[in-house]
């Protein structure tokens, strides 16, 4: 037995100073965020700062530069929410029109048609817009625009698998794919509009026991996120999956381990016999609320401007919906493709029979 | 006993308002659960709701056993052993609480999955081609998630129960040992049923945790209720069928809160005599070396491997980016987490004065009731609040409009009150269980010898329980601020515009697949986290030097 010696410094003193220096803190902190909060008095139009209020769910550091470079040149600070799109839908619904938002971006076409119905848009007008987004990616009544797009595709091993055995989206719930299939979580967006878009195709029957034989064919319960999927598929866990096309753009330009898994990893457009590869929308529409609407419009021009266009194809490596603005080289090099035209509407209207669906066959 | 004394009766303010701030959220949700009617639910009631609630529970029994054994043992280890590196270890373990368990959740994903290095090293030296050659444990699965959980919650069983083998049983252990009884039978017959109000209360939390979770189940694909609240909720788009589930959530919640009331019931409320000398055995040999390793492994599991990770992908992230961008989200969340933990202490020890001072069932309810919001997940609490502040601002409006002609757009819903009121409901449950141990040791002789001479309780709270309770108060400060550094969902749907703190940054970086920068940022928030622990560690060896109250 020995005795233990005894710290003998007086935290007490450490306490207070610990008190003193959080008291500051909340001072500091409740009157820093309240100038930075438009939430009140800062967000009405007739203040001489000009701001556009943006709620979002892209999460992508490359937006901020783009926003700081509205801001420059138009002198219309963006002010950003982050958060997920029916996160961001069940607040503009709680808000109502005292919501500060004015503009609502999605990276899922079908959560925009959902907060059409919900009422939460509202129409607007712009030759520059109409110019630079199609028809087919932009709302009727110019209450939402296309800002990029992107393809649902399947990325295979190039040793284990050859690009002659694929076809279409349907053919994945064959049994010669027993085991072979990665794919995330029904939960995510993607796969949501991908299972509304087949259900829009063939009927909620059909498409329910297409999906018990796709989730036979998993290689293992769905986990993680696009790029997992491939980084198993590259380990050789399964040999097809289910990805986004600019993640594939990433992984390549990523780390040394990742390109090396890029390396491995061909893309497959499936369904160009038929109705095309299912195609998704990042969009953005004007809340019904906007107080700064013109300045939402402006916002909007310029994410669709070619310059910025560029950006999203370069570095981001999504698809331009402005048509003069081309693809980045290495999308490129996966070549061209004829996409799935089906309407917005109908995507939104099937994505919560999508999701039933997945619970009933088992895809978590 | 329990007769208002007049002047006392105004105390019962806080308790009322602590009540009703917790449960004006929850009861939005109970209500708007029971009212609507809903399809959705059937669909869910059919194929899921099963599932989510076996995973729930299978989740919080798994991480509530493996905390209870790594809690207990490791502070016993410590409290009563000299061995190699044990000053060291004492400090290292209450590290992993510094990381959440979303951020374990990422950095065993990456190190454990069929392409992290690991498998990568087994397939080098098996000399496999593919991973489909060869078994290896799946990290994506239930047992995943109880191990990342456990590894980042057991140090609230370690840091609650240390003290109490350190110095208050220290007395008790003495005389068993003089009566002839060795190491594990005291331990079985004086230091565990002396510590049961400690280990229950530790372990209690670490459920409470472990069921409001919702970053790491998510990722890892185990679907448990939180994760179907927020499927209902989000993807299904059917708010009354997810706060139908959300309600029962909390009804299991309720069941914890009654069981852990029940198993504390009648018990010794610890020791009332501090010893202010703590003796260690000294262990040699092989002993000594089982012991070191035992307290190691968890310290090197939650804190050494996952830090060691982090670092290795953030230095290539701090290539070529400046520095201040991180340090002023850094200093933001530092005020937040400071500030909002001060609001919350504040009230849950107005709370527990007032129940001390009025002793009433009652207000005992109150305090119960208090803790409630601990076990309710996140977002659940958002939408919650979400609703009655959106109602206060429209009257607020409204008011200013008629009486001052104020043209005003929404005020408190979107502003950091609105977080503050969040963290609020979340997590005054972990200040009240730090406050309610500080109180426990706290003689009520103190009480009425104030009273006596004639000051009455403000005096009282001031000048008698403040200075006594600071360890506690320290602690609960802490253990709230530490919660509200890590806090995800709340933030990421209430913050006001602009706003970042460490831990939407990591999220968002996290889901854009940016290990590198999201790396950085799960280090600042280790490096937050590091701070209170190291603090909270300090007035835990203050602790045991000196008695909290005199007797």
């Amino acid at each position: 037995m020995k005795n233990q010696p005894h710290p003998t410094h007086t935290s007490f003193n450490s306490f207070r100073a610990a008190l003193a220096v959080a008291v500051a803190g909340l001072a500091l902190g409740l009157t820093g965020c309240g100038q930075a909060e438009p939430g009140g008095e800062a967000a009405a139009p007739a203040d001489t700062e000009q701001v556009v209020n943006l709620y979002t769910q892209r999460h992508y550091e490359l937006d901020q530069e783009i926003y700081d470079r509205f801001a420059e040149e138009t002198g219309i600070t963006v002010n950003v929410v982050k958060a997920g799109a029916d996160q961001l839908i069940e607040r503009l619904k709680a808000e109502g029109e005292d919501s500060p938002a004015d503009l609502f971006l999605t990276v899922d076409i079908g959560r925009m048609a959902r907060a059409q119905e919900a009422g939460l848009l509202q129409p607007s007008e712009s030759e520059v817009l109409a110019a630079q987004v199609p028809a087919a990616h932009r709302g009727d009544q110019g209450d939402w625009y296309g800002i990029t797009k992107r393809g649902r595709v399947i990325a295979y091993h190039k040793d284990r698998v050859s690009p002659e055995e694929l076809s279409n989206y349907e053919d994945l719930a064959d049994p010669k794919w027993k085991g072979r299939i990665l794919v995330r979580s029904s939960s995510n967006l993607y796969n949501q509009a991908l299972v509304a878009s087949l259900i829009a195709e063939h009927g909620p029957e059909k498409v329910e026991s297409w999906a018990r034989g796709f989730v036979d064919n998993l290689a293992r319960s769905p986990k993680g996120n696009d790029r997992d999927q491939m980084r198993a598929v590259a380990a050789g866990e399964g040999d097809l999956a289910l990805v986004n096309t600019y993640y594939l753009g990433l992984l390549a330009n990523g780390s040394p381990e990742d390109q090396a898994v890029a390396e491995q990893i061909g893309i497959f457009f499936p369904n160009q016999e038929d109705r095309g590869t299912h195609v998704n929308l990042s969009a953005a529409g004007i809340t019904k609320s906007a107080q700064n609407k013109e300045n939402a419009i402006r916002l909007l021009e310029f994410l669709t401007s070619e310059p910025i266009q560029e950006i999203y194809a370069e570095s981001n490596y999504e698809y331009p919906v402005n048509p003069n603005v081309e693809a980045a080289g290495i999308v490129q090099s996966w070549g061209t493709f004829k996409e799935d035209d089906l309407g917005h509407d109908v995507i939104g209207q099937h994505e919560e029979e999508a999701l039933k669906l997945a619970d009933r066959v088992g895809w978590q | 006993m329990s007769k208002l004394i007049q002047g006392r009766r105004l105390w019962l303010g806080w308790p009322l308002l602590a009540t009703a701030l917790v449960l004006t959220p929850l009861l939005t949700l109970v209500y708007g659960g029971l009212t609507a009617s809903s399809d959705g639910w059937n669909h869910l009631a059919e194929h899921l709701l099963w599932t989510y609630t076996v995973n729930s529970l299978l989740v919080a029994l798994g991480v509530g056993v493996s905390c209870l054994i790594l809690g207990v043992s490791t502070a016993w280890l410590v409290a009563h052993y000299e061995f190699p590196g044990r000053r060291w270890l004492q400090v290292a373990l209450v590290l992993p609480l510094a990381l959440p368990g979303y951020v374990m959740a990422l950095v065993y994903a990456n190190l454990l999955d069929s392409y992290g290095p690991v498998q990568q090293a087994f397939r080098w030296l098996g000399g496999y081609q593919s991973a489909s050659e060869y078994w290896f444990p799946q990290i994506f699965s239930l047992p995943g998630v109880i191990l990342v959980l456990s590894l980042s919650l057991f140090p609230y069983v370690y840091v609650i129960c240390r003290p109490v083998f350190t110095w208050q049983t220290q007395l008790y252990r003495d005389a068993s040992h003089s009566l002839g009884h060795g190491g594990w039978s005291t331990l079985w017959r004086v230091e565990l049923p002396l510590a049961y109000p400690a280990i229950v209360g530790g372990v209690s939390l670490c459920l409470f945790e472990a069921m409001a979770d919702y970053g790491s189940v998510a990722y890892y694909g185990v679907p448990t209720l939180t994760v179907g609240i927020y499927r209902t909720w989000f993807n299904l788009g059917d708010l009354p069928a997810a706060m139908r589930l959300a309600s029962i959530t909390l009804l299991v919640a309720f069941l914890l809160v009654l069981l852990e009331r029940l198993a504390r019931r009648g018990r010794y409320e610890g020791g009332l005599n501090a010893q202010p000398h703590a003796n260690r055995q000294s262990l040699r040999g092989a002993r000594a070396g089982l012991a070191a390793a035992w307290c190691a492994l968890p310290v090197f599991l939650g804190g050494v491997i996952p830090v060691g990770m982090l670092v290795a992908w953030a230095v290539p992230a701090t290539h070529g980016s400046s520095p201040a961008g991180y340090l002023a989200i850094f200093g933001q969340t530092l005020l937040l987490a400071a500030g909002s933990g001060l609001v919350i202490t504040a009230l849950a020890l107005l709370v527990l004065f007032t129940n001390r001072l009025v002793r009433s069932r009652w207000t005992a309810t109150a305090a119960r009731i208090c803790s409630l919001g601990y076990a309710v997940p996140g977002t659940v609490i958002s939408v919650g609040v979400l609703a009655p502040l959106i109602a206060v601002d429209r009257w607020t409006i409204a008011q200013l409009n008629s009486w001052l002609g104020w043209e005003t757009g929404l005020l408190l819903s979107g502003s950091v009150a609105g977080l503050v009121l969040a963290y609020t409901v979340r997590f005054l449950g972990v200040a009240n269980y730090a406050l309610e141990g500080g109180y426990a040791r706290l003689s009520r002789v103190l009480d009425e010898t104030a009273f006596t001479l004639g000051r009455g309780p403000r005096d009282l709270l001031r000048r008698v329980h403040l200075p006594l309770l600071r360890s506690s108060l320290g602690a609960a400060w802490l253990l709230a601020s530490i919660d509200i550094f890590k806090e995800l969902p709340a933030t990421l749907v209430l913050r006001p515009f602009n706003f970042d703190t460490v831990a939407t940054k990591t999220f968002e970086l996290a889901l854009e697949e940016q290990l590198g920068p999201a790396s950085l940022y799960a280090l600042m928030l280790v490096a937050l986290g590091l701070i209170p622990v190291y603090l909270l560690n300090s007035w835990i060896e203050k602790n045991h030097a000196r008695p909290a109250a005199p007797s």
